[in-house]
């Protein structure tokens, strides 16, 4: 599985990019805003993109529906988790309304629970 | 009596009729003094021939009384002196009865003349009281002397019998048809015209008796109407102070009582307009320099409406005022150069006073009056103007200090919200992300455990979890002091997840919410927050509803608990917080909590920027 994390925080990036890789998912590129993010999605065409809902100024969840958007001729728009240092709860029904597979605190962020997301879908 | 004002009335019954009353009286008598003759000698009895020549004498006057004499003498002489039946005059005892008639007769009708012009003389003047009276009644009775005059001038000639008579108060000079006798008192009062060919007596009695009194009643009249307007005038001089005191004390009770500006400022307009009898009064504030604009105005009909209008003050008392701060008139429009003296004539203005509104020293604006007279504004009325805009300066000056003191505290409300955003967003961004981090690491580590290290993983395992512990509970504290999703949802979101986590079921509706203003969003969430707090901590109810409503301008947010009651905003309880919340913001709180029966806590809140400045006019 190719995956692109996007988040505003390198630090962040760093860490979860070594844990993922260690774990057997493929970071294929990572980027810090919502430009970068869609240009390295047309360019890399990951099958998964981990999105911050807190992407500094701008909104993970507005990326989210940016990003279901691509797609086309090259394939179907990649799947969406959306990712926090906040707790879900508050965002429960934000991320059920949007294009997201689901959501992952980063505090639990694994190759695993990404697996199981990519795997039960949406409920 | 009726007797005697017939023997002494003015004319005397006709010649003929005296004739005949002699020529009988005198055959009466001769015939009366055969049989008296038994009596006395009928050569004695002279004296009977006195009665006719009494009765004649005062009834028909001297002349005939002496026929009458002269007839008595000779009849007696002829029928009852001796020789009878012919007249001898040898005796002069004869020439005495004649002598002694006569002189009787002239006494008698001398006397009588006498009395007769008295009775004439006081006829006549009884005739003229009583027209003086009329006419003092009638003229000094009425307020328009002018008016009376012609009714009076009938009355005159009623009463004197002339053909016609007509006072007039202008000097007139007579001509040949009519004499003219000036009235004159202190000062040229009028004439009294009446017919040129009047006998002369009666003009002599015109000039003598009536003329003087009709002077003194013009005279009368024309002290009377001079009284009357100079009480007219006291009058009115002692009515303005008390009903400019009465405007004023109007003006200020709105002011005290905190009324809107521009309630107070349309108040002023009118009640200057109509203190000063204006055609129209404006309040205009000072904008760029050189232009004002009207925010308050009063204008009778016919006058142009400029409410709102921006005008450059070149050549009104605007520009006197704006270059003194001081009070100032303009006599006159007409010649004035400027932009607004130009506007005055179109209107129909001729004149204007204006006075400053100053605020702490500083020159707001002016209220300017104006009249479409041409006389100049009453003296003293820009010092009068200057009253009112006193008490403006007051009102505009609390009006702007409320106005900053909401906007300083909307602004301390907000900057504490900002810190509390900023503090949220270091949180998150460094140790939140340095805890992930040292999560994840450890995790790495965990991995990276050989294996038979069962209690190096166990421990590694703890520590995760320990700092995934410490993790959540910061993000709990983080939550407390900003909501991530309010910034990132918005308040529907941010709403739903504290009505989920409070420990009371919650209901919640939303209508149609959509995104608001930053401050607005963040203002409604701390106070449904903190209401659902104090339901849940001090009301201890069991239930709570959460209604929101966003409307053009405002959104309303209602609480309401089913808990104890008796919360009272002015006892803390957390209330106060909200009150000042609310009131920073420029909203409106309601509290109603009757003790046992529940609260329920409303309020209102702007939610579209409020304007930095009083509102515009309109």
């Amino acid at each position: 599985m190719q995956c692109l994390i996007v988040d505003d925080s390198a630090l962040f990036l760093r860490c979860a990019r070594e844990l993922l890789e260690r774990e057997g998912v493929e970071v294929v590129g990572v980027a810090s805003n919502c430009a970068q993010a869609l240009q390295r999605t047309e360019e890399l065409q990951p099958d998964l993109v981990l999105v911050d809902i807190d992407l500094g100024k701008e909104c993970g969840f507005d990326l989210a529906r940016q990003l279901d958007r691509t797609g086309g001729d090259k394939g179907p728009p990649p799947a969406v988790i959306l990712i926090s240092s906040h707790s879900g709860e508050d965002f429960e029904e934000l991320v059920v309304t949007s294009p997201a597979i689901g959501f992952l605190s980063k505090a639990v962020l694994s190759a695993g629970a990404i697996r199981s997301l990519m795997q039960g879908g949406r409920d | 009596m009726r007797l005697v004002s017939w023997l002494v009335r003015p004319t005397p019954p006709p010649l003929l009729m005296g004739i005949a009353v002699c020529a009988l009286l005198v055959v009466a008598e001769t015939l009366i003094i055969y049989p008296l003759g038994r009596i006395a000698r009928a050569d004695e009895l002279a004296v009977v021939y006195m009665i006719g020549v009494l009765a004649v004498s005062m009834i028909w006057g001297f002349r005939l009384a002496v026929v009458t004499s002269v007839a008595s003498a000779l009849a007696f002489h002829f029928f009852h002196v001796p020789p009878v039946g012919e007249f001898s005059f040898a005796d002069n005892l004869d020439w005495f009865d004649l002598a002694v008639f006569i002189a009787v007769a002239l006494l008698v009708s001398s006397v009588a003349r006498l009395a007769r012009s008295r009775a004439v003389e006081s006829v006549q003047r009884r005739r003229e009281a009583d027209l003086i009276a009329g006419l003092a009644q009638l003229m000094l009775g009425s307020n328009d002397l002018a008016s009376v005059l012609p009714e009076a001038s009938r009355r005159l000639a009623q009463a004197l019998e002339l053909p016609y008579a007509q006072i007039t108060l202008e000097s007139v000079a007579g001509d040949e048809r009519r004499a003219a006798l000036p009235l004159r008192g202190r000062l040229e009062l009028g004439t009294l015209l009446v017919p040129a060919d009047l006998p002369e007596p009666t003009l002599r009695r015109l000039r003598d008796q009536v003329v003087p009194a009709l002077d003194a009643l013009l005279s009368a009249a024309h002290d009377g109407e001079l009284m009357s307007i100079s009480l007219r005038t006291s009058r009115d001089e002692l009515r303005a102070p008390a009903e400019e005191q009465a405007a004023l004390r109007r003006v200020a009770t709105l002011v005290g009582r905190g009324v809107a500006p521009s309630e107070i400022f349309a108040a002023v307009a009118t009640e200057t307009a109509r203190l000063l009898d204006a055609d129209a009064s404006r309040l205009l504030r000072y904008e760029a320099p050189g232009t004002v604009t009207v925010i308050a105005e009063f204008s009778k009909p016919g006058v142009e409406a400029l409410l709102g209008r921006r005008l450059a003050i070149a050549g009104g008392a605007t520009e006197m005022v704006y270059r003194t701060s001081r009070p100032a008139r303009v006599d006159t429009y007409k010649g004035r150069a400027g932009p607004l003296a130009a506007l005055a004539r179109e209107e129909g203005l001729r004149s204007s006073v204006a006075a400053p509104i100053l605020v702490e020293g500083r020159l707001w604006g002016t209220m300017v009056v104006l009249w479409a007279r041409h006389e100049a504004p009453p003296a003293g009325a820009e010092y009068r103007l200057a009253e009112f805009t006193e008490l403006l300066a007051t009102a505009v000056g609390n009006a702007e200090s409320r106005a900053e003191l909401t906007a300083s505290r909307a602004r301390i409300v907000v900057a504490a919200d900002d810190a509390r955003r900023r503090i949220e967003r270091d949180l998150h961004d460094g140790v939140q992300q340095r805890l992930v981090a040292l999560g994840l690491d450890l995790r790495a580590a965990e991995a990276l455990v050989p294996h038979g290290l069962d209690e190096l993983k166990a421990r590694l395992s703890d520590t995760t979890d320990g700092l995934t512990g410490v993790f959540k509970d910061l993000q709990e504290i983080a939550r407390g002091i900003h909501p991530a999703v309010l910034s990132q949802g918005g308040l529907g979101p941010a709403l739903k997840s504290l009505a989920l986590r409070c420990p009371v079921p919650v209901e919640l509706n939303l209508g149609t919410l959509r995104r608001l203003p930053e401050r607005v969003e963040v203002a409604a969430y701390y106070i449904v927050s903190e209401a659902l707090t104090n339901a849940t901590k001090h009301a201890h109810a069991s239930a709570i509803v959460v209604d929101v409503e966003a409307g053009n301008q405002m959104i309303m947010l209602s609480i309401r608990d089913d808990g104890i009651g008796g919360a009272d905003p002015r006892r803390g309880s957390g209330l106060v917080g909200l009150t000042d919340r609310v009131e920073a913001l420029g909203g409106q709180l309601h509290v109603a909590s009757p003790l046992g029966g529940g609260t329920t806590l409303r309020v209102e809140l702007p939610s579209v920027e409020a304007p930095a400045r009083l509102p515009e006019p309109g």
